[in-house]
């Protein structure tokens, strides 16, 4: 008997950890479920007055960040300036938007409008549901020259456009003024007083090293996580090379090396940490550090911090030319039937670039030009000190590879600031492995 | 011969009526991915792209590539580590708890607390106390004018051990609870009657405890290992699958081929090579453990 209920009891454990671990898997993601409908009430208000009838899209995003918030004021004031379109905004939690968004594709159950990034275009494309909208622009009044010309070029594939550039966010530079007052190191006007070049900058850096308190570091960068890649990417780039080129690695390659050399330079001279993941942020937020380099989504958050006296400026130029990480979020139109609904949802992506100062308030450059001469962005703190870096902002080579190509470059790239592996040994390791996911 | 048939044949179709919903959904969730999943494992091209047959490529691709050796070899470390400290600690806990001593239902509330929380929740706790210059050590150590000389996230060692300890943490409870109902299993005459006999702790412990444990240290062993070739949340949050790839193992990186390089034919691949590796260590380990009884 109580062999029996001992079985029973193990069997309902059994089943108990079967079912609890699904719930984990499930909890994994619960960010994923935090869908918030901002339905345009106004607007739908307004459609039984007129007897018109409003046409509903679905709208997906991968604002998990505060962004999320300004996104969603713009789409609730979208609904509620007109009542011909009616957007259901539904945001995503980031880690696994692409893993959704290409399963939605694929399955034909995408949104009918959506956020991509350009350096993921090329893993959408395949599935052969992305629209091209140069047709489609045209009959809702969309001027592709509005936009940046690097931006307006990043969206063109096979001459068509496919989607509408949002924005561009870059890797910048955010320094700590009063570090750098003390240090003797600014400009009357606020810009920081060093020589041009890598040395110039080095320079700097070892002189706030001399002033800094000991527990604060002279440059904070996210050293074991993805800013170390993109930051070694813009260094490359600032030589003019690039890593992949014609479907071809080019890692380890004389301008690779030195881009590297020199960040693990500042790691072993103690300019710089070698273990540092997220908590970059929070580290200069508290004036841990005096320079960091981050993404410009990181203003709103530095902002925040009254005891915080920053500035932003564009990536510094350390090498011949200008070049700077960066990325675009862009509306692309999933392909379906029916063209009110295509046509609708470009004219919903042209409100929302034509009104990109609203959206500039998560930190992001605007992609039209005229957005950044207006009252509203310069009215706001920071932003235009680094609006130039859409410029020079150096898109990532386009392969639906990029993402894998990327994973085994940063891990190659972290061994190095670890020093387990040499600059020499961790690019060779990356080029090969890059070799090999290219190959398949 | 017909009378006697009748019934038999009555009692199958019963029995079938009832276990007909149960199959229904066994068949569809657990066999057709399985065979499904095997066929894509056949292929290649994109998710979402046309797929073309290419054989057994992807096993052979997966012969040669590096990091799946060295997955599956963290994934086996990650085993090794971590089943005996689960048993011990579980067990150690679980005897603790069964002591009639004050508090002992609080204690086993505590243990068991952590279980109930999803993995991400672990994964924040366990960066947001280990972490480096900002983590709760790190932070504690420096407010006594200390630094932590190393970094828990920063090497192969390291990396594992911040790991197990976070998976210990959260999953020992429940083992814990496994033990217990064990332990409680066990008639207490047979502990009156070695008190009488004469028979120390150690003893009683030895023969009685220890033998009346063996199908419950079985199961756990079992589903231990099974969940930690399962394991994936935690090196996703915590580590990062780094320092490089050495805290990457098998689950980890069938993720990254299948989202990442978005290949879903060689990430089936490698899924049913986890698939038969767990079913034969499986079955060897329920084997080799229940024919000692």
């Amino acid at each position: 008997m109580k062999k029996t209920s001992f079985r029973l009891l193990s069997l309902a454990l059994v089943s108990s950890l079967v079912l609890a671990g699904c719930s984990n898997g499930n909890n994994a993601q619960p960010k994923n479920e935090n869908a918030s409908q901002s339905g345009g009430e106004a607007s739908a208000s307004k459609d039984t007055s007129t007897g018109g009838k409003a046409i509903e899209l679905n709208y997906w995003v991968p604002f998990s960040g505060s962004d999320g918030e300004y996104m969603e004021a713009m789409v609730k004031k979208f609904n509620e300036s007109q009542s011909e379109i009616k957007v259901n905004f539904m945001n995503n939690n980031w880690d696994n938007y692409y893993p959704k968004l290409v399963a939605s594709l694929a399955a034909k159950s995408a949104p009918d409008v959506a956020v991509t990034h350009v350096s993921h275009l090329a893993e959408l494309i395949p599935t052969g549901m992305v629209e091209p909208l140069d047709e489609l622009a045209k009959e809702a009044g969309l001027d592709w020259s509005a936009y940046g010309e690097n931006q307006q070029n990043s969206v063109i594939r096979d001459g068509q456009h496919v989607a509408v550039p949002l924005d561009t966010h870059a890797v910048v530079m955010y320094y700590n003024k009063k570090y750098l007052k003390d240090a003797g190191l600014l400009n009357d006007d606020g810009t920081i007083k060093m020589e041009p070049g890598a040395e110039g900058f080095t320079q700097m850096l070892k002189t706030l090293k001399g002033t800094l308190p000991s527990d604060v570091s002279p440059l904070i960068i996210g050293s074991n996580n993805i800013f170390t890649f993109w930051i070694w990417y813009a260094l490359v780039a600032q030589q003019g090379g690039t890593y992949i080129n014609d479907g071809k690695a080019t890692i380890n390659t004389p301008e690779g090396q030195k881009a590297m050399a020199l960040i693990k330079s500042w790691i072993d001279d103690g300019l710089a940490l070698p273990d540092i993941g997220d908590n970059s942020y929070d580290i200069f937020k508290t004036s841990k550090a005096a320079v960091t380099f981050t993404g410009v989504w990181a203003t709103g958050n530095f902002e925040s911090e009254a005891s915080l006296d920053f500035a932003a400026v564009p990536f510094p130029q350390l090498f011949s030319q200008p070049a700077a990480w960066g990325d675009s979020h862009t509306i692309f139109v999933p392909k379906q039937d029916n063209h009110d609904k295509e046509l609708a949802a470009v004219k919903f992506a042209k409100w929302l670039t034509d009104n990109g100062a609203m959206w500039a308030k998560a930190g992001h450059v605007p992609s039209e030009p005229s957005v950044l001469e207006s009252a509203d962005y310069k009215a706001m703190p920071y932003r235009s000190g680094y609006a130039g870096v859409m410029k020079d902002v150096k898109y990532m080579p386009d392969t639906p590879k990029l993402g894998s190509v990327n994973d085994a470059v940063l891990e190659s790239l972290v061994e190095i600031n670890f020093g387990s592996k040499s600059v020499e040994d961790g690019l060779k390791d990356a080029q090969a492995k890059a070799e090999k996911l290219l190959s398949k | 011969m017909k009378r006697t048939m009748r019934p038999i044949l009555k009692n199958y179709l019963t029995a079938f009526a009832f276990l007909a919903p149960f199959l229904a959904v066994y068949l569809w969730f657990w066999i057709y991915p399985i065979i499904k999943g095997f066929l894509t494992s056949l292929t290649t091209g994109s998710l979402g792209a046309p797929k073309k047959f290419v054989g057994l490529d992807n096993y052979r691709y997966m012969m040669d590539d590096d990091k799946f050796w060295s997955s599956l070899w963290n994934t086996l470390y990650f085993i090794l580590i971590s089943t005996p400290s689960i048993v011990l600690l579980g067990l150690g806990m679980a005897l603790l708890v069964n002591m009639k001593l004050r508090g002992t239902t609080w204690l086993r509330t505590a243990y068991f607390m952590p279980y109930m929380l999803s993995v991400s929740v672990i994964g924040s706790i366990w960066v947001f106390i280990l972490q480096s210059r900002t983590g709760l050590i790190a932070e504690t150590m420096n407010s006594f004018g200390k630094t932590m000389g190393f970094s828990w996230f920063g090497s192969w060692g390291m990396g594992w051990l911040s790991i197990l300890i976070a998976t210990l943490w959260w999953t020992v409870g429940f083992n814990m609870i496994l033990f217990l109902a064990g332990l409680q299993e066990i008639p207490e005459d047979l502990y009156e009657a070695a008190d009488i006999d004469g028979a120390n702790r150690w003893a009683q412990f030895r023969f009685i405890t220890m033998p009346s444990l063996k199908g419950v240290t079985v199961l756990i062993v079992i589903l231990q290992t099974i969940n930690s070739f399962k394991l994936f949340g935690q090196t996703w949050l915590i580590t990062k699958g780094g320092p490089g790839t050495s805290t990457t193992p098998l689950v980890h990186y069938i993720y990254q081929i299948a989202f990442r390089q978005w290949d879903a034919g060689y990430a089936s691949a490698v899924s049913f090579v986890l698939f038969l590796i767990i079913a034969i260590i499986s079955l060897g380990q329920y084997k080799l453990l229940m024919s000692k009884k």
